[in-house]
Formats: structure tokens, C-alpha cells, sequence
């Protein structure tokens, strides 16, 4: 369990002898006056403040060979099943009627358990149960829009891995309908049933043990996410780098002595940017708080003398007019003595560089905190340079919330929106300031480790929370120029993809679902070829199924039983699994379905390092250099590393 | 207070003579305040080397060659250590080992003695250069700074003090100090626990009823009570090494408040089994925290019903793989088996899934097994017409009529298991196979993981209720199972190698794993899982006790990241100002990444603990192949975070009296310490007592003022030179020279030097590190 139900703020109580007043917003020295070297803390913490402040009418662009990709990852295991949910049959007849709705009755009655089908998050009068399925009638609205209706999908195939839906529709979890439109505009896809693959793998080598080697550790949540994360799925020690981080030595050399590290994570420390040498070791920065210039300043307007960022949200709606700013994401050492020149340049020249003969851990710690030191102040002065505009800010704000409604993904997606923007000023500083290229981010929401109760409660408020944020960020990026590129903007150089420890099982456990393995993921960008739906859900395809060749009914069926591994009762598999004349067993209920073991856990159709190598070579790493970047991704996916929805031109 | 003023004013009386032996050292032939390596070492190694004029002394800071080259000559009988006749580069290499910090074997690592004359032994030469260049403080002193760093929430001069008075137990190999350190543990584990952190949760929740009743209000009352009661007892508790080991144990049977357990009580009663278990037995841990209704909502084992053929694996999957047993075979040494084999595969998790089945909260109502616990009522069917005891029903359920009040003492009692709701289906446990030397107590659950580890599905009847397990035979598979776990021969190198990283080093050696894994195996009274035993073998262990004698790079290794609520308890504990007037310590909400310390007591982000134990950072720890857990956290964010946090502590005051002298500890970062009323109410107000620094002879002399916080913040270990380097910039910015202030400007410097002292402390590497 990973972050489960961790996605609102620390609660807080009022108690009967307290009296709460607001939290300062940084953590200056509340009273200074009684020092004597505090009297210039004031005009010091205002100038910090407004390092951070809008007011600039610089140019907002990033560079020309701009490119940046954020990686979001799902702590808990996201439960796919209910993600990407078949809708219509859509077959040769193009009849929707229920009738022909097989695949949605499948998908129904293997997430059923006690009670009813889901209305959509919250609906009032609605007991949550131990069914896990989604009403038919509330998945109208996030019905993806039909490519084609002959069983041809608008793109064509790539090595094999571009999915002919058959004409069959999908629609979204209820709760993404923001997605939808991006989907349907054709800048969003589905990447369906993806997982950790050390070797394709088919039902009958799991349950026989035989063909390539496996995962190690499956179904752990701390070793699929660093199996997703460092794409060396088949190793069970810790990983000694993430892809991120191998990508991001690769490519270090592209930004130069840039001024920022080419990794940041808005999420603290992670195994996808984890490094082995030093040169591309993340910065990490906070989310931040959103505030707006005091005294009110038009965003045009020259800031005025001891301008200050105002966090107040009853400041942020009195004066909807004055500029944006950001107070914390980096932070400074700040405290007491830092801004007495001697005092601080004795702490100061004790760390970073130095080579302890007695102890490690004290260069760690030193070095940790001279990266901080040194980039806080690059940030800030990128930020001063290129200050958050409504632009940037103006999607997030409505739907950040506060609480226990606090959307923190959206915050840190706000905090990579505006580092993009301030990319421009944060390449090499010498001769003279150019732009980043490359960039590699990290975010993060977790509370998708449904296993109980919280299973009618997370699902709906955290893919709330991954569709309003995708959303801001892809109207914030719409609004960010690309230098030299007249009409194209930062959406074109920027992709952003999902990733999760595993999906769950279909089959309910009475409350909620458990832990799976294959998992449908987003990837989101102008260079994406979106608006379809990549891998292999489910489903069975003529190319798989030679004996249902000229079997309509069953060609065009998304889910059912899977007779590759021998006739019914299937070879190869424990009849204590699967007993189809009595339908028990623990497979009972799931083992009728392509690709799904026991409980509904989906074997993946795809590795999960093809899925990102995809992104990695529109990123501009070389195929040459797939091999050192993906050590598994030639056994795990020998058809090719290219799964075709990446426009590699652009 | 008079006690430690006493010690304070002993040590300052006889600071001139440690002084002037400071002069006198040997070493020190550049004639500053102390010897140091970078400077008196290198320049050793130079003249060894021939080096003379303007070459001894570059890059030294020290211009005046000839003084130096005089000094050495003079002192050549003094630095001879080898007693060869001349300065050799043997001497000078042994010299700068010295001040570098290492002792023991390992200052002769890799030397022949062929190269020793008449200090010809290692025993010999230490003794020699024992005599030569220390501290103010002793040896000893710093030794047992650093041994309650390791043991307690932060040593103090009185704590320091106290351990260096205890007699020694003779019943211990070692010297002095380890000698010391045993009586230490020893009275530490019959120290009796202060008091029950339920007991403090339930006078908190009276007196929060009572303001509501009288007043009409409806004041909250939420988990961050139960931080309250950790932080109280950890700062001025006298059970520090049971609260510390139960601190340690937080992290390794996680449960947090960031999950479905949000309950002050059932959080506070979970922190009691840590602690009341921390010196029992491991197999009696593993028993209750799994039957704890913390543990049963955080992992979801709560009412999982036996009803279903495919239950809930949350904790199924944890009490194996982070608990207990981990992923992996293990050796006794803590490295994995050949070839990582697997501790157990899926079909086990689905096994242990069906074995936490059918327990829920004791349910008093109509309860019949426990009579001085049981509420009876007029009629056992309630108004829903549901017989109790209830599986739906939960110590704060209040929506059953007043016939149902809640009942909090259901928090802590253990979850029981319900008539007919355990899996009566077959399970899976570990297979293992019967290995040497077990004790007797596990010989049945070893025959058992040998003979293939399958729990027969359980004998019911065939009609009626008859068909329904019974509660007696879910006890007895919970028993089986908890047995199955304990008696795996991996628990003894995991939970080893956890608590040894928690408490001593991240990165131990496989000798240490394997020389505390013995002991967990069998304390010698054959008894496995015995976690006094193990806990004094770890804290009494030379790797921990004299890491001077480890070489190079073993010793660079040795030591660990603080974690963030030590560090802060480090503070609170060295300079202890009296409690708040509220007597409450409302270190709520500080785990703000931002704000705050990015950690909290019980306020894990997961399962996984704050950091994974494995974790390495990218820089010095890596690449050489050092691990540092607490560095997950310590991310370029937090580190600034975190330091304004203690910085703020340190420097922050009031500017009224009695905290203007004083750090006012942010006791959250909502400001619940903020003065507000007429009069000023200082209700929750937290601060930190620097009176022993604002003594004269301490705060108008910066060595011994430093020297004092590098005792009780820094284990003795900030380096001479970095300590020279600190005194330069405070005597330069606040200058001890204060003829002619005002009694206002006097009082302001006193603050100024006190504070900027410890604030450059707080920021120093050596306050955040522990080696």
C-alpha cells in the first residue's frame, strides 16, 4: 500500500484552548525586532518574495529544441478495470442496444459482489458495496468517441501493437470526463493493459511455469513501482537507476551547464530519476502556494517598491486583477542568521565538495544541501525572469481546492507548468543565458489501494483529481510559445504520461479489489497520436484466435474465454483454478477472459518499457542507445521498440 | 538546575588547565588552538617527506614556516611515535589518523610493525597517543554523548553526566564505557514506562467534553492528541530507550494516521504495544500488532469476511514482506541467498489472506467472555434487531441509539474473532525446511513449513450453524500462522538488520547482522525473538560501541542520517526548557513538507515507512555502495525546509519575557505557541532553555562554547578546524568584547552569541549525522 488515502492535507483540529491562527507562510522569524541583525530581515524576505512575483512582460516561450516529458505516477495500483471500460460491441450490426452489449455484462459481472452497479461518484442514495462495476447508463458521457466503425482504426499499424478495436467502443471512468475531449481532439491515448515484462508471457506459461522469466515480486507494491520505474523488472534488489535517470545521463550533456538539474521532481525522491553517477541527480522543489501581488499589481505593471506575494485566499479573491506569484517550491535556507553575510558563510562553506576521510554520510547531507542552496537561487531568479502569468495559473486555480479537497497532483502539475515556462532562462548562464532542452519531471498522486472500504470513495475523487489536473496543464501548456516556431506551442514539446504499480483484479473481495498486474495508462502531448487505443485490452483478435476466424460473434468480442491454452478443462491449468462444468475455483469468475489469471489480475499484453521507450526515442534518445536505457526491453518486447503512438517526427 | 550549574561550573573551573594541555599538545605545531588534521597533520606528513620552507606550510593558512619547522624539531622526542629516533612517515601517518578521528587497530591499519621501534605493539602506540590532544571534554564524555544519541531522544550534559557515574558491569568484556553502556541498558530496560499514551488520550478527551459541554462549542478532537502524548514522553520521559526501540519499531511495523486508523485512540493504544513490547518477545509483537484495530483498518484486515472465497491480501501481503520475513531468502547475515530465491509466491499471500479472516472490534455489548468488560442490556437485540456482539459494530459507532453509546476502551482491545466469519477453506503458509539449532518452541511450526505448510481446511459440521467456524478455531489458525511467520529462520537477520539501521548505522557489516541475529535466534536461554537480548547486542556491539577501530572505508561508512523527529527531539532534550504551562507539547502537524520537519510520529506516507531501508542516494553514499534510508527524505527540498524549521527553533523568540532568551520551538506550524490575549498567554508555548550558555566563561568564550553544543548536539565529532572556523565568524560578527555596551546592547550580545552558536550547530553536518 502506497499512499493509500495519504492525498489531502495533514487534518487539523481546532481544540478547546487553542487559538488557531493562519500558519506563516514561510518560515521567517515571526518577531524580529529584539535582533540586532535582524532589522534588515524585512527588506530581505520581501525581496525573496519577489524574486518569486509576476510583474515581467518577458516573453513566455520555451527554447527552440525544447523538449520535456513528465512522468505521473499512481501510487497503489490504479484499478484500471474501471479506467477503460467497454461500452458498446459496436459490431457489424452497429447496434447498441443492451442486448448486444456482452462485453460491458462481462466487465458487470465480473467486478460483481454484494449490492448494485455504481452511478457515478457520490451519487446520493447510492450505498457503496462490494460491487465494483460502473452503471451502463453512467458511462454515456465519457464514451470515447468511435474512430471508425468497421473495425479499422484511424491509425495504422505498427509492429503489430496498434489495437484494432473492431469497431468497439470505450468509455472512461465517469469521473474523467475532462479527458474525453483531449482524447477525442486527438492528443490524448490509451495505452491498455501494460505492465513489468521481463518476456511476453502467455496465461498457460503463468500457470505452468513455463516460457521466459517473470517479474520478480509481482503483485508488491514497492517492487512493481521500482519495476515500472527503473524498467529492470526481472532484478529483486534495489535498482541502482530509474529509467528517468539513465535518460537523464544520457542526455545531460544536451543542457550543458545549465543552471537547473535536467531531472526535477515536484515529489521528493523516486526510483524513476534515480541515478548512478552524479551528472543528472533531480532538483527537488515543492509544489508551492499561489498567491497575488500586495499591494495589487497589474500583471503589466511594474512591481512596486516592498511588493510582497499575498497567500491569503481571501487576497487571492479580493483582487482578482493584481499579478500572480508563488511563495515556496524552492526554498531557501532562510532562518535567523542566513542573511548575516559572515554567520552564513560559515555554514555555507561546510558543505557541498567536500571529501570527509572519516564519514560518508556527512558529504551526503553536505552535498544535499548545496544542491539546494545553488538551484534555489537559479529558480528563483528564472521565475523572476519568467513570472507565473494567468496563463499558467488561471487553469489550476479553480480546481486546486483547499483541505481535504486539496487536488495536490494539480499543484505540482502548476509547479512543472511554470518551471517550462522559466526553462528559457535556466540553460548555461555563461557567455550568455540560453534555454534548457531537455527536461525529465516527476509527479505523483497516490490513494489508489482500493482494497477496502475506500474503494467507492478514492476511485471517484482521485481520477477527479487526475482529469481536472491533466486538463489544466494541457490548457496551461496551450499557452506557452516555442521560440522560432511560430503558432506551435509547449503542448507540441511536451509529453506527459501515467504510470502505476499494477492495475487490480477485476473479481471484488467483498469490498474492494486487490492487487493485479497489467494497467491502462495515458499518454498526453501534441506529438502524441491520440484519440486511440494502443495495446491490447482484453481482447481477442483474429490474428490470436485462428479458430474464431470467419466466427463473427466471437472475433468481435472484447471479453471471452480464452482457449489458447488448450480445451476446456484447459491444459496446463490447476483444475483447482478453473473448473469450467461447475464454474468454482478462484478463476471462476475471471478465468473466462483473455489475459486475466485467477481473479481478474491482467496478464499485460505489453512491457512497460515499451511504453515508455516509445516516449524515449520522441525524447531523442537513439535506438542505439535503447539497450542501455531499457536492459530488458529486447526480450520483453522483441517485436520492437516503437508501439506507434509517438509522432517521431515532431 | 542547581545540579547541572554545579557540573557546568566544575567544567569551567577547570577549563584552563584542559586549555593549557591543549597548548601543549604534541601535535599541534602550527601553534593554533588545537591540533587538526588538515592543517598540523599535513604539515607532519610533509616534513616527514623531506617538505621544508614555504612547501610545509602552503595551503595551510600558515604563513610563518620557520616557527613551525622549529617546532617540530624541538618536539621530535614527542611526535617519534614509533620511538625510532626520527619523524618518519610512519609517525605523521599515525598522527593524522589521530586527528582525523580514528583510534584502535585501525590507526595501524596496513603498517608493518617492522616500522615501529620501540613502541613496537598497536596496545603501545594507542596508549601513547591517547595521552595527546582531546576536547575539553573527555573521551568518555563524547563517547557517551554518542552512545544516547543512539539510545535516547537526545543526550544532555545531565544525561551525559549520569552515564559517565554509573558503575561498571563487570559481567562485560570491553572497556570502560562499554562497560558503562551495559549498566546503562540494563537500568534502562527496568525502567518502568512513564505512563500508557491511551491513559493521556483518554484525560485529553474528558477535558475536551467537558469545555464543550460548558461551553456550548463543539471543539474536535483528532489523532494529533496522540503526537501530543509521543512527544511529551519522548522529551521528558525517563523510559528512553523502551520509547526509542519503540520509535524504531514504528518504522518497521508501520502503522499511520494516513490511512483508515485516524483515531487518537486506537493510535495511542498502538504506540503502547510497541512500547510495552519493546523489551518482550518478537513472536508477541507480531501476535498484537496484527490483532491491533490500528494495524486491522490501516491494512484492511478488519471484517474481512471468510464468507468470500478470495479475501482482502492487504495485510496478508505486509505481515510477510515488510514485517517479518521479506521477500527473499536471506543468510543469517543479512546479504541475500544465492540467486535471490523467493520467500514464499502468491499462493501463500492468498493463504495468510484467508487466515486474517473474521476478526473485528470487541464488540462489549451483551459480550460474554469478558465480564468486567462486557455492558449488559435488557435485551441483546438491539433496535436494529442485531444480536450483539455485532461484527458491524466499532468503538465509536454512535449510530445505533443511545442504547449503544461508544465505547473507546474498544480501541484497545485486541480485535476478536466472530462466529462464523473466519475462512473455513484450506491455507497456505511459508514452507521452509527444518533448520539446525532451532529452539524447541518452534519445533512444531517448523515440522509444520517442512511438511509442505498447508493448513487443512477446517472440521465443521453439516447442518445448521454447525457448518460455521467457531471462534476457538480461528485462534487456533491465527496461532498456527503467527507461529508459521515467527519460527522462519529470515526473521532473525531482517528484524536484525532493520533495527540496527535505525539505531546505529546505516550500512552494517554482515558480522554485525550475523552477531545479532544469533542472539535473535537464541538468546542463550533458548529463546527466539527475545528483543531485550537483541536490543542489547546491537546498542553493545563494537561496531557501534568503537567504531574508531574500523578502517578506512568501514569506518566511513559507519554512522547514519538522522531521522528529522530525532534531530528535532535532539534539541528539545540538550536544552530542555520547563513544559509548557499547558503541559501539552503540540508538536501536531509538523510533518509539513514544507513547514515543518517532513516527518511525524506514526504519520508514515505508507506501509513502506519514510524511506525504504535499501535506499542509496546518488553522490558519496553510492558510489561507495553505502545506503542511506533517511536521505529518501532528505531531498533538496526538505533539507531547506527542515533547517528553517530548526533554525527558527534555535533563533525565534518572543519579545516578552521569560522566552526573549530563549529558542520558542514553533510547536506547529499553525502557531499555536503565538502569544494572543491580554495578559500575553503563553499556554503551549515550547522553548529551549539556553541558560547554561549565557553563563559567563561560556557565552563570552567561543571555544567553550562551542565546545559545550559540540558535546551535547554533535557527539564531540564537528572537527577542530570547522570549530575554529565557527569562533572566527561569531567573535567577528558578535565580538566577546563588550566594553562599554549598555546593559540593553550587553544583554542583546549575550543573545546574539548564544543563538548564532547554536543555529551554525543546527546547520552543521555534524548535528544531522550520528557516526
Amino acid at each position: 500500500m502506497k499512499k493509500a488515502s495519504n492525498t489531502s492535507m495533514p487534518h487539523t483540529t481546532k481544540t478547546a484552548d487553542t487559538l488557531q491562527t493562519a500558519p506563516p507562510r514561510r518560515s521567517f522569524l515571526l518577531s524580529a525586532s529584539s535582533f540586532a541583525i535582524a532589522g534588515s530581515l524585512s527588506t530581505i524576505e520581501s525581496l525573496t518574495k519577489v524574486a518569486h512575483a509576476a510583474g515581467s512582460t518577458e516573453p513566455v516561450s520555451v527554447g527552440v529544441e525544447y523538449k520535456a516529458i513528465v512522468c505521473v505516477f499512481l501510487y497503489g495500483g490504479q484499478d484500471a478495470s474501471n479506467v477503460l471500460i467497454p461500452y458498446f460491441d459496436g459490431n457489424a450490426a452497429g447496434n447498441a442496444t443492451a442486448a448486444t452489449n456482452i462485453e460491458y455484462d462481462t466487465y458487470a459481472s465480473a467486478r460483481s459482489g454484494e449490492g448494485a452497479a455504481q452511478n457515478e461518484a457520490g451519487s446520493v442514495g447510492n450505498p457503496r458495496t462490494g460491487n465494483l462495476s460502473f452503471k451502463r447508463s453512467s458511462l454515456a458521457a465519457t464514451a470515447l468517441a468511435a474512430r471508425t466503425t468497421n473495425g479499422v482504426s484511424a491509425v495504422a499499424a505498427t509492429g503489430g501493437f496498434t489495437t484494432n478495436t473492431h469497431g468497439r467502443q470505450f468509455a472512461l471512468h465517469p469521473s474523467l470526463l475532462k479527458l474525453k475531449g483531449i482524447f477525442d481532439a486527438g492528443k490524448l491515448a490509451v495505452v491498455a493493459n501494460v505492465g513489468p515484462l521481463v518476456a511476453p508471457l502467455t496465461r498457460h506459461n503463468v500457470y505452468t511455469g513455463t516460457g521466459g522469466a517473470r517479474p520478480a515480486n509481482l503483485y508488491s507494491h514497492d517492487d512493481q513501482q521500482k519495476g515500472w520505474m527503473s524498467g529492470t523488472a526481472n532484478v529483486s534488489t534495489p535498482p541502482a537507476s530509474g529509467i528517468g535517470g539513465r535518460i537523464g545521463e544520457l542526455l545531460a550533456g544536451m543542457n550543458g551547464a545549465s543552471q537547473i538539474a535536467l531531472q526535477v521532481s515536484v515529489d521528493g525522491s523516486n526510483t524513476f530519476q534515480l541515478t548512478s553517477g552524479l551528472n543528472a541527480i533531480p532538483y527537488q522543489v515543492g509544489y508551492g502556494n499561489i498567491g497575488r501581488i500586495t499591494p495589487s499589481t497589474p500583471p503589466s505593471a511594474p512591481l512596486p517598491v516592498g511588493a510582497t506575494c499575498n497567500t491569503s485566499s481571501s487576497y487571492i479573491t479580493a483582487n482578482p486583477t493584481s499579478a500572480y506569484c508563488i511563495s515556496g517550491g524552492p526554498i531557501r535556507i532562510t532562518n535567523g542568521y542566513s542573511f548575516n553575510t559572515t554567520l552564513y558563510n560559515a555554514f555555507r562553506s561546510r558543505v557541498g565538495g567536500t571529501n570527509n576521510p572519516l564519514n560518508l554520510y556527512l558529504d551526503q547531507w553536505g552535498d544535499t544541501a548545496d544542491q539546494s542552496i545553488k538551484t534555489e537561487q537559479a529558480v528563483a531568479a528564472a521565475l523572476l525572469a519568467s513570472p507565473l502569468t494567468e496563463d499558467i495559473v488561471g487553469p489550476f486555480q479553480p480546481i486546486i481546492g483547499t483541505g481535504n479537497t486539496f487536488n495536490s497532483l494539480a499543484a505540482q502539475l502548476r509547479m512543472v507548468a511554470g518551471l517550462i515556462r522559466a526553462s528559457a532562462t535556466l540553460g548555461p548562464a555563461t557567455p550568455s543565458v540560453t534555454p534548457v532542452k531537455r527536461q525529465i519531471f516527476f509527479v505523483s498522486i497516490g490513494g489508489f489501494d482500493t482494497h477496502g472500504d475506500e474503494f467507492w470513495d478514492n476511485n471517484p475523487t482521485q481520477n477527479t483529481r487526475i482529469g481536472d489536473a491533466l486538463k489544466a496543464f494541457w490548457d496551461a501548456m496551450g499557452n506557452i510559445a516555442v521560440q522560432g516556431a511560430a503558432g506551435s506551442t509547449a503542448r507540441d514539446r511536451v509529453t506527459l504520461f501515467t504510470a502505476t504499480d499494477f492495475g487490480r483484479t477485476l473479481d471484488s473481495n467483498g469490498k474492494g479489489s486487490d492487487h493485479g498486474w497489467g494497467s491502462h495508462q495515458f499518454v498526453m502531448g501534441g506529438a502524441v497520436l491520440g484519440g486511440s487505443i494502443y495495446g491490447k485490452n482484453h481482447n481477442v483478435t483474429t490474428a490470436e484466435l485462428p479458430q474464431d476466424t470467419g466466427n463473427a460473434a466471437n472475433k468481435t468480442r472484447w471479453m471471452k474465454e480464452d482457449t489458447t491454452a488448450g480445451a476446456v478443462p484447459r491444459t496446463g491449468i490447476p483444475p483447482d483454478r478453473y473448473d469450467n462444468a461447475t464454474g468454482t475455483g478462484p478463476g471462476a469468475k475471471c478465468n473466462g477472459l483473455n489475459h486475466s489469471l485467477d481473479r481478474g489480475e491482467m496478464l499485460p499484453t505489453m512491457a512497460g518499457d515499451a511504453y515508455i521507450a516509445t516516449i524515449a526515442r520522441w525524447f531523442g534518445v537513439q535506438s542505439t542507445d535503447l539497450a542501455s536505457v531499457f536492459p530488458t526491453l529486447a526480450t520483453a518486447h522483441p517485436t520492437g521498440s516503437d508501439v506507434g503512438f509517438m509522432n517521431l517526427t515532431m | 538546575m542547581m545540579v547541572k550549574h554545579w557540573r557546568l561550573w566544575a567544567v569551567i573551573c577547570g577549563l584552563s588547565a584542559v586549555t593549557s594541555a591543549h597548548a601543549a599538545c604534541p601535535f599541534n605545531v602550527a601553534g593554533g588552538t588545537h591540533a587538526d588534521a588538515m592543517r598540523d597533520g599535513v604539515m607532519l606528513v610533509r616534513y616527514a617527506n623531506g617538505l621544508r620552507g614555504a612547501a610545509l606550510v602552503a595551503g595551510t593558512g600558515i604563513t610563518d614556516f620557520t616557527t613551525v619547522q622549529n617546532t617540530i624539531l624541538a618536539r621530535t622526542g614527542l611526535l617519534d611515535i614509533n620511538g625510532n629516533g626520527v619523524i618518519d612517515t610512519t609517525d605523521a601517518a599515525v598522527i593524522s589518523r589521530v586527528l582525523f578521528g580514528y583510534g584502535g587497530g585501525a590507526l595501524t591499519a596496513g603498517m608493518s610493525v617492522a616500522a615501529f621501534s620501540t613502541r613496537d605493539s598497536v596496545a603501545v602506540m594507542n596508549a601513547y597517543v591517547a595521552g595527546g590532544c582531546s576536547s575539553i571534554y573527555s573521551a568518555e564524555q563524547q563517547r557517551a554523548s554518542r552512545f544516547l544519541t543512539r539510545t535516547t531522544f537526545g543526550a544532555s550534559a545531565a544525561s551525559i553526566e549520569a552515564f559517565n557515574a554509573l558503575a561498571e558491569d563487570n559481567a562485560v568484556t570491553g572497556d570502560s564505557h562499554k562497560r558503562k553502556a551495559s549498566t546503562w541498558v540494563t537500568a534502562q530496560m527496568a525502567t518502568a514506562r512513564s505512563s500508557k499514551h491511551y491513559d493521556y488520550i483518554v484525560t485529553k478527551k474528558a477535558e475536551v467534553d467537558a469545555y464543550n459541554l460548558a461551553n456550548n462549542a463543539t471543539t474536535t478532537f483528532g489523532n494529533e492528541v496522540m503526537r501530543e502524548s509521543f512527544w511529551n514522553q519522548a522529551i521528558t520521559g525517563n523510559d528512553q530507550l523502551r520509547q526509542r526501540a519503540a520509535l524504531a519499531l514504528s518504522e518497521v511495523l508501520v502503522v499511520s494516521s494516513y490511512g483508515a486508523s485516524q483515531d487518537a485512540f486506537e493510535l495511542a493504544a498502538y504506540l503502547d504495544i510497541l512500547n510495552d513490547g519493546a523489551f518482550g518477545n518478537f513472536r508477541d509483537l507480531l501476535y498484537n500488532t496484527a490483532l491491533s484495530p490500528a494495524m486491522g483498518r490501516f491494512l484492511s484486515h478488519l471484517r474481512n469476511d471468510g464468507g468470500n472465497s478470495n479475501p482482502n491480501e492487504n495485510f496478508a501481503r505486509e505481515i510477510l514482506q515488510l514485517f517479518s520475513v521479506g521477500l527473499v531468502l536471506l543468510n543469517d547475515d543479512g546479504t541475500p541467498k544465492s540467486g535471490n530465491p523467493p520467500s514464499y509466491d502468491e499462493g501463500t499471500v492468498k493463504g495468510f489472506a484467508k487466515v486474517f479472516t473474521g476478526f473485528s472490534y470487541d464488540d462489549p455489548y451483551c459480550n460474554v467472555t469478558d465480564v468486567s468488560y462486557a455492558i449488559p442490556l435488557a435485551s441483546c437485540v438491539d433496535v436494529y434487531n442485531t444480536t450483539h456482539p455485532d461484527w458491524g459494530w466499532s468503538p465509536d459507532n454512535d449510530d445505533r441509539g443511545p442504547n449503544f453509546p461508544p465505547v473507546m476502551a474498544g480501541w484497545k482491545r485486541p480485535m476478536v474473532p466472530f462466529f462464523g466469519r473466519h475462512s473455513k477453506l484450506s491455507k497456505q503458509l511459508l514452507t521452509y525446511t527444518i533448520y539446525p539449532s532451532a529452539v524447541a518452541s518452534c519445533s512444531a511450526a517448523i515440522a509444520q513449513a517442512a511438511a509442505g505448510g498447508l493448513l487443512p481446511a477446517l472440521t465443521v459440521g453439516t447442518t445448521g450453524s454447525g457448518t460455521r467456524v467457531t471462534t476457538t478455531q480461528a485462534y487456533a489458525t491465527i496461532n498456527s500462522a503467527i507461529d508459521n511467520i515467527f519460527c522462519h529462520p529470515n526473521v532473525g537477520p531482517f528484524i536484525s538488520k532493520h533495527l540496527i539501521k535505525l539505531l546505529v548505522t546505516s550500512t552494517p557489516s554482515t558480522g554485525y547482522v550475523s552477531r545479532v541475529t544469533s542472539k535473535f535466534n537464541n538468546n542463550g536461554s533458548n529463546v527466539r525473538g527475545d528483543m531485550a537480548t537483541v536490543l542489547k547486542t546491537i546498542l553493545l556491539d563494537d561496531e557501534a560501541i568503537t567504531p574508531e577501530n574500523l578502517v578506512t572505508l568501514e569506518r566511513r561508512k559507519f554512522g547514519k542520517l538522522k531521522a528529522p523527529i530525532l534531530r528535532l527531539s535532539a534539541l528539545l532534550r540538550a536544552f530542555p526548557g520547563t513544559p509548557p504551562p499547558s503541559g501539552k507539547y503540540k508538536l501536531h502537524d509538523i510533518d509539513s513538507l514544507e513547514y515543518g520537519i517532513n516527518q511525524g510520529p506514526l504519520q508514515s506516507p505508507t506501509v513502506f515507512n519514510f524511506y525504504h531501508p535499501d535506499f542509496s542516494p546518488p553522490g558519496p553514499l553510492k558510489l561507495n555502495n553505502a545506503l542511506g534510508p533517511e536521505f529518501e527524505i532528505t531531498t533538496t527540498t526538505s533539507i531547506a525546509a527542515t533547517q528553517n524549521y530548526f533554525g527558527n527553533a534555535v533563533v525565534r523568540d518572543s519579545p516578552d519575557t521569560p522566552y526573549k532568551d530563549y529558542g520558542l520551538v514553533d510547536v506547529s506550524y499553525r502557531g499555536s505557541c503565538n502569544r494572543y490575549g491580554t495578559p500575553r498567554v503563553y499556554t503551549d508555548c515550547m522553548y529551549l532553555n539556553y541558560s547554561d550558555l549565557y553563563l559567563d566563561g561560556v557565552w563570552n568564550d567561543s571555544t567553550t562554547l562551542f565546545e559545550y553544543i559540540n558535546l551535547v548536539l554533535m557527539g564531540g565529532r564537528l572537527t577542530v578546524s570547522a570549530q575554529d572556523g565557527y569562533v572566527t565568524a561569531l567573535n567577528s560578527q558578535f565580538s566577546p568584547n563588550v566594553t562599554g555596551l549598555s546593559a540593553t546592547a550587553l544583554a542583546q550580545r549575550k543573545r546574539d552569541r548564544v543563538k548564532a552558536a547554536v543555529w551554525l550547530a543546527v546547520h552543521s553536518p555534524e548535528f544531522q549525522i550520528q557516526h
